[in-house]
């Protein structure tokens, strides 16, 4: 098993933010999607996930439904609101911007070692 | 989601963290247990990785909850624990500030029921009321004479003015046995002023109020109900009023219209008895009408004053320094023009209410301050630790808000419940009287509450958070407060003790002039002795002769009931009003010009051994007394003194005449009287009329049998009986008449009494809590200081001082507080007896007595308030107290 990183200051709400815009999900399902995708790499324990879902609710980047899932209990089904999508939209464009950037750096760098 | 959205529905919202938490923990397992796990084990691990339950519940609800709301819940959940972790004293300074705010609401209640009555008209502070005064400024009405000169060229008022007469009215014959109500003769308009209308029937017109109209009345609501069971068929009645005229019901008023105060039954002007033969120096009328918007009562005085002054020019003999009196009703309900609204015996309350109030004040600001400095380590631990001076100065803001409120609350609901006692007793005593709370003042407490608490906790708070960090630190290592907070700790106790004096002598000396005032009370005997009011109606009863016979048949029948061991007749019973002569002559020689007022009761011989206790010196009247040659009087102690000196009163003579002008509204005429000259057979002891005990003189019934006397008559078992005779009797005698109100001779003191009797205990409940609270604040200063000094106690303890010596340490703050109170509070104490000095009751010029007592009280009261504590201090076990700091 790899080891697990730790995320970047302010990440979290990004990532989130990105997992719900591609359709309502609960809590639980973000976090299994984003050990998925990132091969177990990130791994957000409850305590700092839930914490983040609610400060998103909280600043009306995400809204909130009580649904009946898969299981057969009802679950809390997160989606993006509309200012969620902007918000998305420009983190997402600045957070490329400066990892180019942080990649740009790193191989000039690198070539000059 | 608003954030008061969040505050209001956080149980909800609760619920949902928990599912949604659990939903994820749920799925996670099912995961684990599907990837060949057991269940255990992966519970376990989700612990192990996730941490509690609780503590991402907790990291949830940080991010819901708005940050310095969050604070302020945190500063008052602090603050309650702070407050209770001194119980007994905070619930001493939150007691004594509900209690002194709850006096000072119910006070103030009581104070503007006195003083704003409740009239149940509309705008009732447009309707005027107009009488007269004379030369010397004493009060009358007016006479129908007057009354229609007034009316006829006073035009200033909105619609018509109207005029009423006040009377005793009987109904008989309808039925029920003949009773006796208050009745009003008014005119026409009377009920149009006033702006209410019958709720059955119809309201008097003119033709009802003219010479030789039919017979009407209008019934009050409570007569309808009790004596006519509330029935339709009223209406169109006949009822034989005052025994003999027979008057048509046509209209019922609805409940709560009595007017003027405790009417039952309204008759046309009309109807009232020699109106048409009345002089014009006979003033039984009052005249009401509504002042016109924008107009005041000068505009009805303008228009008054030069129709007065004709009348004074057309009739010399009669209306000479006759003006017109003019006030609204309210003025007229609080003493009219004489008393006006200025009289102290209603504010004196509200000042001692207001000095209990900066007691109370002063204990919790002591409370504060005590507390403030014996947390002054704590302060300078939290500005260390970076906390804001802000945080700090909120954080203690919050303690006295909390300390308010609750005083607060509690004073609401204590003064609540009090009213809700005492308006059912105060409503039936006295007219348009209604307690009521009042908005303003409610929140005018709040203000206090709010102020005294904030100040006082606020100025320490600044203080606390002003100093350099490091000097705090030392400092809240000290083993005393700061002399600055101990100076002004005791410099309120002394106030306190100072403000106690003065109001707990005040109320000795109330207290101590009303039991000496009303021990002449003693002089009736008042014991199991009914007496009621009877009235022998002109039309049957119309010479002397015939009212003598009925009362020697009525005497007759009682003593030979068996049960009654005592009758006689009065013109006028203890404890109520008496007419009045002048006295033109004494020994032959005339007295002043004009001639002094005194006091004449007319009564039979029993009087002086069925309600008196006998005679002081001479014989009780004989058949013989009252008859031609045989005129004699019955002077009292006080007559005495003021008229007849030294040498022995008996076989003296006077002249008395009666008043040249029948100056009084309030009561029906004597009847007319002619000059007589008396000799003197005894002297009586004092008795109260009304207030004081004035010159009296006893008249022998049969020199003129008064058409109205009051029956007095004493039983020798329960009063029950001897009511029952009473109207058993009168009945036999005559079945048309009626019996006045019943009561007994204590109801008629108490009555009479009654208002003394609640300033006294106003009185004496503001100068006992005044005591208490000082005693509390006394007490809770020196707990305090025990609790800050236990480690200094504990040094001199272990050093080998004596448990007196420790005593004396707190005790001499004690004595010290108590001799600077006394010092203070004797120019206090001395205002206050200025202040009360011009009340009805009165007090004792100097009253040595009264103030030792005073002083003895609050020394006991401080002595045990600064041993309790000091007692513990002795008590403190060394070792442990060394242990604590």
């Amino acid at each position: 098993m790899p080891d697990k990183s730790d995320l970047p200051q302010g990440t979290l709400d990004l990532l989130i933010l990105q997992i719900v815009a591609a359709g309502a999900i609960h809590g639980y399902g973000i976090a299994q999607r984003l050990q998925q995708i990132s091969r177990d790499v990130v791994q957000v324990p409850q305590g700092s996930l839930y914490p983040a879902l609610h400060r998103l609710e909280n600043r009306a980047l995400l809204t909130a439904d009580w649904k009946m899932s898969d299981t057969g209990r009802e679950a809390k089904f997160y989606r993006l609101t509309s200012k969620g999508r902007a918000q998305l939209k420009e983190e997402a464009a600045s957070w490329i911007r400066l990892t180019d950037a942080i990649g740009l750096i790193l191989k000039t760098a690198g070539g000059l070692r | 989601m608003n954030w008061w959205r969040r505050i209001l529905r956080s149980s909800q919202l609760e619920r949902e963290l928990d599912a949604e938490l659990r939903d994820h923990i749920e799925r996670e397992v099912a995961q684990g247990v599907r990837a060949g796990q057991s269940e255990a084990d992966v519970r376990h691990q989700i612990r192990w990785t996730s941490g509690g339950l609780d503590q991402v519940k907790e990291a949830c609800r940080d991010v819901r909850r708005p940050p310095a709301l969050a604070d302020v819940a945190a500063d008052v959940r602090f603050a309650w624990r702070a407050l209770a972790r001194n119980g007994w004293a905070t619930a001493g300074a939150i007691l004594t500030l509900a209690l002194a705010m709850g006096v000072a609401n119910a006070t103030f209640i009581s104070t503007y029921a006195d003083l704003w009555r409740d009239f149940p008209f509309e705008r009732p502070d447009r309707i005027a009321i107009m009488r007269t005064v004379d030369a010397r400024g004493r009060e009358a009405g007016l006479s129908f004479a007057d009354y229609q000169d007034w009316r006829r060229d006073g035009r200033v008022f909105d619609g018509p003015s109207a005029a009423f007469a006040i009377g005793t009215i009987s109904l008989g014959r309808d039925g029920a046995p003949p009773e006796q109500f208050e009745g009003l003769y008014v005119s026409a308009d009377t009920f149009s002023v006033l702006r209410v209308k019958p709720m059955l029937g119809r309201d008097f017109s003119a033709a009802d109020d003219r010479p030789g109209a039919e017979a009407v009345a209008i019934i009050s609501s409570n007569i309808w109900k009790s004596r006519y069971a509330a029935r339709l068929e009223v209406l169109g009645r006949k009822v034989a009023v005052n025994g003999a005229m027979p008057a048509t019901i046509v209209g019922v008023m609805p409940d709560g219209i009595r007017f003027i105060d405790f009417t039952d039954i309204w008759l046309p002007l009309a109807q009232m008895p020699g109106l048409a033969a009345q002089r014009r120096d006979t003033r039984p009328l009052m005249m009401i009408g509504r002042l016109p918007d924008g107009a005041g009562l000068d505009r009805v005085r303008a228009e008054l004053s030069p129709i007065a002054a004709n009348l004074a020019i057309a009739h010399p003999d009669t209306n000479k320094d006759i003006r017109p009196l003019v006030n609204t009703l309210l003025e007229a309900y609080n003493g009219g023009g004489s008393m006006a609204l200025t009289n102290s015996a209603i504010y004196i309350p509200l000042l001692a209410a207001a000095f209990v109030l900066i007691i109370a004040a002063a204990n919790l600001a002591n409370l504060l301050l005590a507390r403030a400095a014996y947390r002054s380590r704590e302060i300078a631990i939290r500005l260390a630790i970076g906390a804001t001076q802000w945080r700090i100065v909120r954080g203690l803001l919050i303690e006295s808000l909390l300390l308010a409120s609750v005083a607060w609350a509690l004073a609401v609901g204590g003064s609540w419940l009090a009213l809700t006692i005492s308006t059912s007793q105060a409503v039936s005593q006295l007219p348009y009287w209604r307690l009521k709370m009042d908005l303003r003042l409610l929140s005018a407490l709040a203000g206090i509450a709010l102020v005294t608490t904030g100040l006082f906790g606020l100025a320490p708070a600044v203080y606390a958070s002003r100093r350099a960090t490091a000097d705090g630190l030392k400092e809240g290592g000290r083993l005393s407060a700061p002399p600055r907070v101990r100076r002004w700790t005791h410099a309120l106790l002394v106030g306190q003790f100072a403000v106690t004096l003065a109001l707990l002598n005040g109320a000795g000396l109330t207290a101590r002039r009303f039991f000496n005032f009303y021990s002449l009370d003693r002089n009736v005997q008042t014991s199991n002795a009914v007496t009621t009011f009877i009235r022998l109606p002109a039309q049957t009863y119309a010479t002397r002769d015939q009212r003598i016979a009925f009362h020697e048949q009525l005497q007759a029948r009682l003593l030979s009931v068996p049960g009654v061991a005592a009758s006689t007749v009065a013109s006028a019973a203890p404890f109520s009003p008496a007419g009045r002569r002048q006295l033109t002559a004494v020994d032959g020689r005339r007295t002043i010009d004009p001639p002094p007022d005194v006091m004449t009761v007319v009564v039979d011989p029993a009087y002086f051994r069925t309600v008196l206790r006998g005679l002081i010196l001479g014989e009780p009247f004989s058949e013989l007394h009252g008859t031609p040659g045989h005129e004699a009087a019955i002077v009292n102690q006080r007559f005495a003194e003021v008229y007849l000196g030294a040498a022995s009163p008996i076989g003296r003579h006077l002249e008395i005449r009666p008043p040249t002008a029948q100056r009084t509204y309030l009561r029906e005429p004597e009847g007319p009287a002619p000059p007589v000259s008396v000799e003197i057979v005894g002297v009586a002891p004092d008795v109260r009329q009304v207030r004081d005990p004035v010159p009296t003189v006893y008249l022998p019934f049969r020199v003129e049998a008064p058409a109205a006397m009051s029956l007095i008559v004493r039983g020798s078992g329960g009063v029950g009986p001897v009511v029952r005779a009473v109207r058993d009797a009168v009945n036999a005698i005559d079945p048309d008449l009626a019996l006045g109100v019943v009561r007994t001779l204590d109801e008629l003191r108490d009555r009479s009494r009654a208002f003394p009797a609640e300033m006294v205990s106003r009185f004496v409940t503001i100068g006992g809590l005044a005591l208490v609270f000082s005693g509390v604040g006394l007490y809770s200063a020196m707990a305090y200081a025990v609790r800050r000094r236990r480690q200094e106690i504990a040094v001199r303890m272990a050093l080998g001082a004596q448990a007196t010596q420790v005593r004396w340490l707190f005790l001499k703050t004690g004595a010290w507080v108590i001799s600077a109170g006394v010092v203070l509070g004797v120019p206090a104490a001395l205002v206050v007896r200025r202040l009360l000095q011009n009340t009805f009751v009165g007090t004792e010029a100097r009253d040595v007595v009264t103030f030792v007592v005073t002083v003895a009280l609050l020394a006991i009261v401080a002595l045990i308030a600064s041993s309790v504590p000091a007692r513990r201090a002795t008590r403190l076990d060394p070792t442990t107290a060394l242990r604590i700091e």
